[in-house]
């Protein structure tokens, strides 16, 4: 897991690096300043990006090691600080989020599965195949026009109150629900065709219980795994949901760093993104490993 | 005891059907071992999954189950649920799969009899510890252990316990010793007996090999394409067959041949009429 988190660091580092935009320049150009020589090379030296690459990989690791992602080019402020705290308000939209889609795709996939080929199922599976063919961003419009614009029930914009939260993080789940609609009820109806729910059948045993015990325990591991992968998705979704809904998220921030060629804002959110993406995978395995004993013995990295 | 009339199984799927099971009658006496003998595909496990009622969304029958007096066939699901596990047990081939890989060896002791009478995990787990010494097992180690821990014959010998933990009146076992080696099948198959001989529990036991069918049953049925050839007691079937198929599976049995090419090479016929040709033994009319 270290490993892979200073995977992560070096590609937030170098990546960067690749983009063919000098970001002095870029700065410059930005602000509407004079170009000279010596006001490239004073920049470039209060930066440090006259040094060797590997000596500023070195310094920079140094440094987010204990959190200081350096200070942003473009507004002179820290960037962990910055970061930080518009990154709470992004995770808590992704957090909200997730638990919608969990909530929602659990309750109707389960559903869908323990009534099969009766109402709810027959009209899930018409609505996932609608939902899912469109476009999440242009239901969230439509969301919004109708929820808060004809109906007024919910505020159009902003963040900070729970009301201000619901549309924003429904329509960033929305993308997500018919995905796990499907996946859960396929995945069940995968595992109930398997012998030992037969067997359990066999002995007597309830088919709640049958539900319960044996069919969602066993089809967890695949939604922990999957599960991970749409953590780090929100994330990244939610930048354009803020953008939507005029949030003071990670986003817009983010938008504007790239065009200035903001190094240390971009190197410092890759490395965030990437950490948590790490962070979920292990905790997603760490979970599977819970559940089934059979992936225990596999596990040996930490 | 129970008592199987013109049964006929038909497999549905979308839109058409399939016999798989036809015309079959037999009875198991109450105490009594029933042997049937067939290939694989003779439509022996689908005679076992019809009289635990399972499957039953995609399954037709014809003629009847009478277990007790009373048709299975019209039984609801709530009905049979009591039924299965308590009264009838089933055995399962290849027990590997049969359990679940992540549930503990003594979480499927305790759900079981907690489906069928009031009783506390403490208490559930304390009978099946005394269950599973009953067939000398060492309980202590295996309630806690995940069944990918432990070998097919263990594995086995583990669903026997299981299935006669609620002293049913009727155990089936379908294929009991089938993926297992030749040394734990003899294990298994005594186990079996001395079980039925320590409680005179009613058994149909079914399989390809009918050494295993010799060795344990009272009665035999011999069964090819979903059909019963021949039914009577099993010295008799043994040593007298009535019927050719019989008789080439008990040549091939002294050759040391081979059922399934047995089955597909046998050219006789099957579609004659069930008679009775001395009592108790019937056969079906040959050309």
């Amino acid at each position: 897991m270290l490993a892979a988190i200073w995977g992560v660091t070096l590609v937030s580092f170098f990546l960067i690096r690749l983009i063919p935009v000098d970001p002095v320049e870029a700065y410059f150009a930005i602000n509407n300043l004079p170009v000279t020589e010596e006001a490239i090379e004073e920049i470039r030296e209060e930066q440090g990006l006259n040094k060797p690459l590997l000596f500023q990989y070195g310094l920079w690791l140094m440094n987010a090691v204990q959190l200081d992602f350096g200070q942003s080019f473009l507004t002179k402020t820290p960037v962990a600080e910055e970061l930080l705290s518009r990154f709470s308000v992004t995770l808590g939209l992704a957090a909200a989020a997730f638990f919608i889609v969990i909530a929602i795709s659990g309750i109707i996939g389960i559903w869908s599965v323990v009534k099969q080929g009766g109402l709810v199922d027959r009209f899930t599976r018409a609505l996932v195949f609608a939902t899912a063919s469109m476009p999440s961003f242009w239901l969230g419009f439509v969301l919004v026009y109708v929820v808060s614009l004809k109906w007024g029930i919910l505020p159009l914009m902003g963040w900070g109150t729970i009301e201000q939260s619901v549309l924003p993080a429904f329509t960033l789940a929305l993308g997500y629900i018919p995905y796990y609609i499907r996946l859960i009820r396929t995945s069940m109806l995968e595992e109930i065709e398997k012998p030992h729910i037969a067997f359990a059948r066999a002995r007597g045993v309830k088919e709640s219980i049958i539900i319960r015990r044996h069919v969602l325990k066993g089809i967890l591991p695949a939604l922990f795994t999957s599960l991970a992968m749409t953590c780090g998705g929100l994330l990244g979704g939610a930048a354009i949901i803020e953008a939507v809904f005029a949030i003071p998220g990670v986003g817009r921030y983010l938008v504007e760093s790239m065009a200035a060629r903001d190094y240390a804002v971009l190197q410092g959110f890759i490395l965030i993104i990437g950490t948590l993406y790490v962070i979920f995978n292990f905790l997603a395995d760490l979970l599977c490993a819970i559940v089934d004993p059979r992936a225990r013995l596999k596990r040996g990295d930490i | 005891m129970l008592e199987i009339r013109d049964l006929s199984v038909f497999i549905q799927t979308d839109n058409s059907e399939k016999e798989v099971v036809s015309h079959v009658n037999f009875t198991v006496p109450q105490g009594k071992i029933v042997g049937i003998v067939g290939e694989s595909g003779s439509g022996k496990s689908m005679l076992c999954n019809a009289i635990m009622q399972l499957f039953r969304q995609n399954r037709r029958y014809t003629g009847d189950i009478i277990y007790k007096g009373t048709s299975l066939l019209a039984k609801s699901e709530r009905e049979m649920r009591h039924l299965r596990g308590k009264e009838i047990s089933l055995i399962m081939q290849n027990p590997m799969a049969m359990f679940n890989p992540i549930v503990k060896i003594g979480d499927h002791f305790v759900e079981t009899l907690q489906s069928h009478e009031r009783i506390s995990k403490h208490h559930a787990r304390k009978r099946a510890a005394e269950q599973l010494a009953r067939f000398q097992l060492p309980e202590d180690e295996l309630l806690d252990r995940y069944p990918h821990e432990l070998s097919g014959g263990m594995l086995q010998r583990i669903m026997i316990a299981l299935a006669a933990c609620m002293q049913p009146n009727l155990l089936i076992a379908d294929e009991p010793t089938t993926a297992l080696d030749t040394m734990t099948q003899m294990d298994i198959l005594d186990e079996l007996l001395h079980f039925h001989q320590k409680t005179k529990t009613s058994m149909l036991i079914v399989s390809h090999d009918l050494g295993v069918i010799a060795k344990m049953a009272d009665f035999i049925a011999v069964m090819r394409r979903g059909v019963v050839v021949e039914y009577g007691p099993a010295e008799w079937v043994l040593a007298q067959p009535a019927h050719s198929y019989t008789q080439a599976l008990l040549a091939a049995r002294d050759e040391h041949g081979d059922l399934e090419k047995l089955a597909d090479s046998w050219e006789g016929t099957t579609i004659g009429p069930l008679y009775e040709y001395k009592p108790g033994c019937w056969v079906r009319e040959e050309g």
